[in-house]
């Protein structure tokens, strides 16, 4: 009777085991036998990044041809076109300078009796410049005030520094050498002169893509 | 613990404050060369040295009529177009001759060093009793102007000094171009 009692408990577990192994397993294919739906655009969505791209092209002789020759007192205009033909409207339209060369040319001394350096105005007019005259048909906007080169190390925004996707931005670079008085005497050049010098400026015109925007539609 | 935790959530407040780096940019870069233009004028003695500072002329009591040749040149980059040299009298070697003795004068040809004669009629410029003298014509770049000095026939020595002086003035006015 004892022996029976002790064989029923030794099944107990086992069967138990069984019986839930049974029911996950049935339960398991009822729900892998259940109806899935799937919703799918037929076309893929197309998504294109925009571009920004800025053109800086020579008008006549613009940035092409060196200066030569400058004597205080000159003025010498270029013109260039500055062109977004990116997709992108953009903003922050700045202008920023890299010198080397001679020093007196670059940056003006401590007192004002040294402002000698060669000094950079920019002038932007709604329709071409005519290169030959320096005559602006349209509408003129000072850019840029007078500004001795060497300080335009830093990005400075232009005046209107927005500018949209193909916009023409046609601007007037004015070179000038302040008028000044020298005197060589045999021959020999004075100190801390501006003649016979030479200086090579980069300029860096950078556009800023339009403010990034959430839209809902 | 704590302080580090605040430390880095300050620090992300901080960043996304900070204004967005990594937007697109448009550029457009260009190099351009500026050179400024020289003026000046030296001596160019008679061997044919340029001379970049005060001309010295000696005149040794020879017994002769003297002469130093020389020319001004003009070294710059632009036409000067009147110029001046200033004349100073040499006091320690001023012996006995008086500076008014000595004359400076113009070959608008050519000299000829062996006979001591210009090819055209040479022009009186100066003598050595002047303080200066001016040259108003246009000197081209490269051109020269061909001078002597001269002393008379009386063995006597004397010196003097040349200094060329270009301002400003000599070269073109400030000029607006468009191009």
């Amino acid at each position: 009777m004892i022996e029976a009692i002790k064989k029923k408990r030794t099944w107990r577990p086992l069967a138990g085991a069984v019986i839930v192994i049974s029911v996950a397993a049935i339960a398991g294919q009822s729900v892998l036998a259940s109806l899935n739906a799937t919703a799918f655009n037929t076309s893929a969505q197309n998504i294109n990044a925009g571009t920004l791209k800025l053109d800086l092209a020579n008008s006549g002789n613009g940035f092409g041809t060196s200066i030569a020759n400058v004597v205080p007192g000159d003025v010498v205009n270029r013109y260039v076109t500055l062109t977004n033909s990116g997709s992108l409207n953009g903003i922050g339209l700045s202008l920023k300078t890299a010198q080397t060369g001679t020093q007196s040319l670059i940056s003006d001394g401590v007192s004002g009796s040294t402002t000698k350096a060669l000094k950079l105005t920019v002038t932007s007019c709604t329709v071409a410049w005519n290169t030959s005259t320096g005559v602006c048909s349209g509408t003129a906007t000072e850019e840029l005030a007078s500004t001795v080169i060497g300080s335009l190390t830093n990005a400075t925004a232009l005046t209107n520094s927005n500018l949209n996707s193909s916009a023409v931005r046609y601007l007037q670079m004015k070179i000038e050498l302040p008028d000044q008085n020298e005197t060589t005497i045999n021959g020999t050049l004075p100190t801390n002169t501006v003649q016979g010098g030479a200086v090579n400026v980069t300029y860096t015109f950078d556009l800023a893509q339009r403010t990034a925007t959430t839209t809902n539609s | 613990m704590k302080r580090l935790l605040i430390l880095c959530v300050a620090f992300t407040v901080a960043a996304s404050a900070m204004p967005a780096s990594a937007g697109v940019i448009g550029r457009g870069v260009r190099t351009q060369t500026t050179t400024t233009a020289s003026w000046g004028v030296s001596v160019v003695d008679q061997n044919n040295v340029v001379v970049n500072q005060d001309y010295l002329i000696n005149f040794v009591n020879s017994g002769n009529t003297s002469y130093n040749y020389f020319s001004l040149r003009n070294t710059g980059t632009l036409t000067a177009n009147t110029f001046s040299v200033l004349i100073f009298q040499d006091v320690l070697k001023n012996k006995n001759l008086k500076p008014g003795d000595v004359i400076i004068e113009r070959c608008d040809g050519a000299w000829n060093l062996t006979t001591n004669a210009c090819s055209v009629t040479p022009v009186q410029v100066a003598t050595g009793l002047s303080t200066s003298f001016d040259l108003a014509s246009a000197l081209a770049v490269g051109s020269e102007v061909k001078l002597r000095a001269r002393t008379p026939n009386n063995n006597q020595s004397i010196g003097l000094s040349l200094r060329v002086v270009v301002p400003r003035s000599s070269v073109r006015g400030g000029q607006v171009t468009n191009s």
